[in-house]
């Protein structure tokens, strides 16, 4: 293995080596020929003598620019542009590590003259970066993604996200809008044909969803957070298209996989259809999903699709879905919309699991072992419908509208057996049991939100924020338990039978009102220092009904009602929260940096007031809080521009938690007695107290990319813990429903309990660096993770404090040679610890670690071949596992529409869906039945039509001669 | 109301002529500025004479040196950005700012507001005067001063205690939408006006905010007037205003018609105007310098700013770009450094890195120099403080 990555970090450095060569740097003057005033934002473009762009600078105020990292040796072209002046070109050698040009003079274009255009492939329109495709030769089925990947100063990064001039692009839209209603920016640039693209334009705008911007958005004087902004213009006649994909697999082992999409814009809507369905545990949540897994292309793609091994039992999934988006708008933006989006998703699974647990206890009493097998189906359905509406203006008034509905329902079967033992391997007490039940829900959720903010009428800034929910469950369980409970005297044999019918219905009503404008109605115009003052009310109201039916089926089939467990309830919660937040910011900004410390206080009070009307009436409670809460931080962020931004965080709160009745007032269903839920009478609020901490920098320019994140929290609290009381061969009489008493055999007895204070700690890392060589790019990823925690809690009655430690540490390393080798190697190690404090001082330990290597080739942009090796071992697993999984891929037909692909899965055979877990009173493993090997053919078919028959399709780079007509 | 024959004047800027620097400029003097640790200052400075000493505006490490007459170091004081632009007010021998009231929150409205009713003394509190006396140079400090009306909207002194306020804001929460660009004052009296707009949404002004450009004349009662887009040159007596000068533009540098008639929608659509039209003239402005010459500043939409010589017997005009230093001026390029003019002395800055890039090119050789600039010159490196040189244009 060594060896193996020896070779693979020299064959990463003998490529980068191979990069390096020397270069240049050439700088110069722009300037009008006929006042002689510098041109600001001219374009300055190096050519090859094949007229494929080297690189391009825009000037500044000065007219000035210098161009750096040009190869030595070589003859190229420097074209210089400006809109409205004759363009610019001579030819020079590279001949020398400094060249200067003297000062370049564009003239004006002047009427009715016969000019010669260049084809400018990037230029400056007022503040707006302007990417021309027509500049850049491609193959026809290239796609926007492609087009991107040429353009100098754009990076696309193994992570997908993309940089200009190392600033990351947060937002990509098509013609002003989401493409698709969708977020994810690979949908546009993956399906989109370079040939339909009219301009890339790239643009910042004012981030006005940071809350830091928020706070300052009254302030004009103000720094405030930009993001930038792609935005792909269309060309006229080609604002509309219908393409998407169709494609079907058969495989050995029964298996089978179907997936299609198709997608219709035009300059104002989108309707997409989306169907997926295989019985490979590939996941399909939703049609967004279907959307990206069928772009037309894709450096990942031979990763579609891809089987999840991890998953218990085996999935059938089918799922259909529709989604439409409409803009009543032409163009949008940050601060401008008005659109309706919806959709609607159906989801159907079917599982089938069967799985064997072994369980090890380490007990005073003596030490368990717990074997278990149960083998369950559940088939469930999913219906949900959702439908969002937003609009916003140019004066900071915003209105969103968000409903969804979702009707689900299901069965469920499963069979369990159990056997425990002692640690004389004696059989110490078994159980059979049959669960059968069915289920459905139905909720309905809507949200409004309405922020105002006007310049002009500083009393009148405000938002409003509200939610409705309705929530209805329906379900009914057969459910028969049959247990022997072994000792020295006999058997004892208890047997159970059940019908449990439930409905639930949850009402619930939120609402905050932010007045932003307290400190001008306190105060008038005075600033107050710079202090805000904003003044939320938030008021809830929550209104829970539970009917539960019980039934007893007796030895002789008879159906009888059981009492205890048969009841109606309701309960209702009351809230009402008003809290004064009071923010300041310090900042500092010029044209090469700036810094800005933002901080708050926040302090409110909680009124809670519950109310339950139970036909139990020891659960007719009523009950009223009053919390005393903060919550304070700061905010500071540094940035020299185009170097590095650096942001770090830290806060500090507290928050109450009240017992639920459930926990102070349990209806105590005894139906498993292998685990009986008993509750704490006596249990009081708690108070936790939080601190966090976090750390982000992040440096990039368009050949580097580094990016370091840490973040620390710290929880202190006294919190409601399960204790669990454990005992051994003590058998008595059980008497069901909840009376005291109760010893059982070798099982628990779980209560709730007022514990001692407990804490957790966290500490995670993150760092990315990523590096652009000429035609590749390289990105080393490294997380981690080390958390602690200290529970106090009780077994057998006798205290004891649980310490427990986990420790994670990934690393990968992506390597791509062009577009045309794709390496990755990872390592994930991964260790738990837990150590009991007092009551056998026991302590387990996990560790875990895995490896993965991955190679992708792609011979020609249509040929594909793809491998991927997985390797872990476990400490409580004899053999380590390793997973082969490989597939080719083949595009065909004149358009490449159409592709084939072989995949292999699990090529060794040797994968075991097992577990293996430490708890706080000893270890447990399980195995399921999982995926297996399997081999499929797939054959897919993209259908794409974009605009109407004729358009310009120019994809080659030159010199054309046009008359201009006025 | 705006009286008298206004003279034509074609001026083709790349047309305008050249000459050597001698046939216009005459040399005066040097000052030298001791450079030692503390007494260093930044090349982005603004260097002016006041009283008996020279004070040096250091904007890079945001402190005010004081030197004496003969350039030697006497003390310094440090200020804060947050004060506003430092102007020199020569009468009362201080430095003055006047800036928004920090202790104040103002929404657009609200400044609107406050300057529709400048003369009302409730809303003078939201401005405030920052001052550094310089005739008590042992107590150089900066102090507070409360403002009235005028100053709130920096109004200029003119003759026999007239003011005049020449600032034009267009904001649509204005209650009137008639103002005036020129308005003069005696206390609180408004006397004159001249050139209305609408203050609400004027094409031309909408989305900018300035001054109309007055300038010293050679005499007292008399002031320069220029506006944006309007290439006439007007001056401004105590009882009237007439043109003087009307420069005529090339058609290609001249502001368009069509542009005094759109209707810009946002300032996002004005300013692209400007960034397509960057070379059109958007301000001409004149100032007098000597008994013959006025200077004239041409501003674009683009924001470049250059300067040309207007001989105003002989009606011809120079290109301050086409003078050349001479061996007559020492080779020192005395038009483009401009510090500051007081009455028809002119001032210029000369960094060390200027003077060494002059000596490198061995353009200083064989001339005869003054003692005081030869002994600089000989002794000036690239950690020596600029230097004030002054002139005087022939007549």
């Amino acid at each position: 293995m060594k060896i193996f990555l020896f070779n693979i970090i020299f064959l990463l450095l003998s490529v980068s080596v191979s990069f390096a060569q020397g270069t240049g740097r050439i700088y110069g003057t722009v300037k009008d020929s006929t006042g002689g005033e510098f041109l600001e934002s001219a374009t300055v473009i190096i050519y090859r003598p094949d007229s494929t762009v080297v690189t391009f600078k825009i000037t500044d105020k000065k007219g000035y620019f210098e161009i750096a990292g040009i190869p030595l040796k070589g003859n190229y072209l420097l074209a210089a542009s400006y809109a409205g002046y004759k363009d610019f070109g001579m030819k020079f050698k590279m001949d020398s590590a400094v060249k200067k040009f003297d000062t370049i003079f564009l003239s004006v274009k002047s009427n009715d003259e016969v000019v010669v255009k260049s084809i400018i492939p990037i230029r400056m329109n007022g503040d707006t970066l302007e990417i021309n495709p027509e500049a850049f030769k491609m193959s026809k089925d290239a796609v926007g993604e492609e087009l991107l990947n040429k353009v100098p100063g754009v990076v696309i990064w193994a992570d997908g996200s993309i940089t200009i001039d190392g600033k990351p692009v947060s937002k990509l839209l098509v013609n002003g809008k989401p493409f698709l209603g969708s977020r994810d920016p690979r949908i546009a640039t993956q399906n989109l044909p370079k040939n339909i693209i009219d301009k890339i334009q790239v643009y910042s705008e004012v981030d006005a969803a940071s809350q830091q911007n928020q706070a300052n958005m009254l302030n004009q004087n103000e720094q405030k957070d930009s993001l930038v902004t792609m935005n792909i213009k269309l060309k006229a006649d080609k604002n509309k298209g219908v393409f998407g994909k169709y494609g079907a697999g058969i495989g050995t082992a029964e298996r089978y996989q179907l997936d299609g999409a198709v997608n219709m814009f035009n300059k104002k809507s989108s309707l997409a259809f989306g169907f997926g369905s295989n019985n490979t545990n590939t996941s399909i949540a939703n049609l967004n999903e279907i959307m990206q897994e069928s772009t037309f292309r894709n450096n990942y793609s031979n990763y579609r699709n891809r089987s999840n091994f991890n998953k218990s039992g085996i999935n059938r999934v089918i799922s259909p879905g529709i989604q439409f988006s409409h803009s009543f708008l032409e163009t949008e933006s940050d601060r401008r919309r008005n659109r309706i989006e919806g959709g609607y998703d159906f989801n159907s699974n079917l599982d089938k699991t069967i799985r064997q647990n072994y369980q090890e206890r380490y007990l005073l009493g003596g030490d368990q072992l717990i074997n278990s097998e149960s083998e369950s189906s559940n088939s469930s359905e999913r219906h949900n419908v959702t439908l969002n509406y937003t609009k916003s203006n140019r004066d900071f008034r915003n209105l969103s509208i968000n409903t969804s509905s979702s009707y689900s329902s299901g069965t469920s079967e499963s069979k369990n057996n159990t056997a425990i033992k002692n640690s004389q391997n004696e059989l110490t007490s078994d159980k059979k049991s049959n669960v059968s039940g069915n289920n459905n829900s139905l909720s309905f959720n809507t949200d409004l939100r309405f922020y105002n903010s006007n310049f002009d009428k500083p009393l009148v800034n405000y938002n409003i924020t509200s939610s409705f929910s309705y929530n209805e469950n329906n379900s009914s369980r057969n459910e028969s338990n049959y247990y022997n409970f072994y000792s020295p005297s006999g058997i004892n044999t208890t047997i159970l039978n059940r019908i449990i019918d439930k409905n639930s219905k949850t009402t619930n009503f939120s609402g905050i009102f932010s007045y932003n404008s307290l400190k001008r109605l306190l105060v008038g115009r005075f600033s107050l220092f710079g202090i805000r003052l904003q003044n939320d009310h938030t008021f809830s109201y929550r209104k829970t009904e539970d009917m539960n039916s019980v039934y007893d089926i007796e030895n002789n089939g008879t159906k009888k009602a059981n009492v205890y467990l048969t009841f109606n309830e309701q309960i209702a919660t009351t809230e009402y929260q008003p809290s004064l937040r009071l923010t300041k910011n310090f900042y500092k900004f010029s044209s090469k940096q700036n810094w800005n410390l933002y901080t708050y206080l926040r302090g409110f009070v909680q009124f809670i007031n519950e109310k339950n009307t139970s036909s139990k009436d020891y659960r007719n409670i009523s009950r009223s809080f009053v919390f005393n809460r903060y919550d304070l931080g700061l905010n500071y962020t540094k940035r020299m521009n185009n170097v590095y931004s650096l942001n770090g965080n830290m806060a500090y709160r507290n928050s109450y938690n009240t017992p639920s009745l459930n926990q102070i007032a349990p209806v105590v269903d005894s139906m498993n007695l292998y685990n009986v839920y008993k509750g704490g009478v006596n249990l009081s609020n708690n108070e936790t107290r939080s601190a966090s901490a976090g750390a982000n920098f992040t440096f990039n320019n368009t050949k580097k990319n580094l990016d370091f994140t840490v973040s620390a929290n710290y929880n202190h609290n006294s919190i409601l813990r399960p204790y669990i009381d454990s005992t051994t061969n003590l058998r008595d009489t059980i008497t069901i429903n909840g009376n005291d008493s109760v010893y059982l055999n070798g099982k628990q007895i779980r209560h709730t309990i007022h514990g001692e204070k407990g804490n957790n700690s966290s500490f995670g890392w993150n760092a990315t660096i990523s590096r652009k060589f000429k035609k590749g790019q390289v990105q080393f990823q490294y997380n981690g993770n080390i958390s602690k925690n200290r529970m106090p809690s009780y077994i057998d009655n006798i205290f004891t404090t649980i310490n427990s430690s986990n420790i994670s540490h990934r690393a990968n390393i992506t390597f791509y040679y062009k577009t045309m080798l794709i390496l990755g190697i990872s390592g994930n190690l991964n260790n738990n610890n837990s150590k009991q404090t007092g009551y056998k001082n026991n302590s387990f330990n996990t560790r875990t670690v895995s490896g993965d290597f991955s190679l992708t080739i792609n011979f020609t942009k249509n040929i594909s071949l793809s491998s991927q090796i997985s390797h872990s071992k476990n400490n409580g697993l004899i053999k380590p596992i390793t997973i082969w999984n490989s597939n080719a891929a083949f595009r065909f037909l004149k358009s490449k529409q159409a592709e084939l692909k072989f995949t292999a899965t699990d090529i060794l055979k040797q994968f075991k869906n097992i577990s293996y877990t430490a708890n706080a009173d000893g270890f447990s493993s399980t195995i399921t039945n999982g995926l297996q090997q399997y081999f499929m053919i797939t054959i897919s078919y993209f259908p794409r039509k974009f605009g109407g028959r004729s358009g310009n399709n120019t994809d080659a780079i030159g010199t054309r001669v046009e008359r201009r007509v006025n | 109301m705006i009286t008298g024959a206004q003279e034509k004047i074609f001026f083709e800027p790349k047309s305008a002529r050249g000459g050597l620097q001698s046939d216009f400029i005459e040399y005066k003097d040097i000052v030298v500025f001791e450079t030692s640790r503390e007494s260093r200052f930044d090349d982005f400075c603004q260097i002016i004479p006041a009283g008996n000493n020279y004070i040096v505006m250091d904007y890079s490490n945001k402190k005010i040196l004081l030197f004496d007459k003969k350039g030697k170091y006497l003390k310094q004081v440090k200020f804060k950005e947050r004060i506003g632009s430092l102007q020199y007010n020569k009468e009362q021998n201080r430095l003055e700012a006047i800036s928004l009231n920090k202790a104040y929150e103002l929404s657009q409205k609200d400044y609107a507001q406050i300057i529709e009713h400048f003369d009302n003394p409730k809303n003078w509190k939201y401005f405030r005067k920052y001052y550094l006396d310089l005739n008590d140079t042992s107590h150089l400090i900066f102090r507070r001063q409360q403002i009235n009306g005028l100053e709130m909207m920096r109004a200029e002194p003119f003759v026999n205690d007239l003011k005049i306020i020449s600032k034009v804001t267009i904001d649509k929460n204005f209650d009137s939408q008639e103002d005036y660009e020129i308005k003069i004052f005696k206390a609180d009296t408004l006397l004159k006006k001249y050139f209305p707009y609408n203050r609400r949404n004027d094409s031309r002004y909408i989305f900018e905010d300035f001054s109309i450009n007055v300038s010293a004349t050679d005499r007292a009662d008399h002031k320069w007037i220029t506006r944006p887009y309007d290439y006439m040159v007007y001056q401004l007596t105590p009882d009237s205003l007439y043109g003087v000068y009307n420069f005529i533009l090339p058609i290609d540098r001249a502001m368009p018609l069509d542009f005094y008639t759109t209707d810009f929608k946002d300032k996002t659509e004005k300013n692209n105007y400007k960034r397509q039209n960057k070379k059109l003239i958007s301000h001409l402005s004149v100032n007098t310098i000597s008994n013959r010459f006025l200077q004239l500043r041409l501003q674009s939409l683009g924001y470049e700013n250059k300067g040309y010589l207007f001989d105003a017997e002989t009606k011809v005009i120079y290109d301050n770009e086409k003078i050349s230093p001479d061996s007559l001026t020492f080779q020192l390029p005395l038009l483009n450094n401009w510090a500051y003019s007081d009455n028809k002395m002119h001032f210029i800055k000369l960094t060390a890195k200027t003077v060494l890039e002059m000596i490198a090119s061995g353009k200083t050789k064989n001339i005869t120099y003054p003692d005081k600039l030869e002994m600089y010159l000989k002794t000036a490196d690239k950690n020596t403080n600029p230097v004030l040189i002054y002139y005087t244009y022939k007549n």
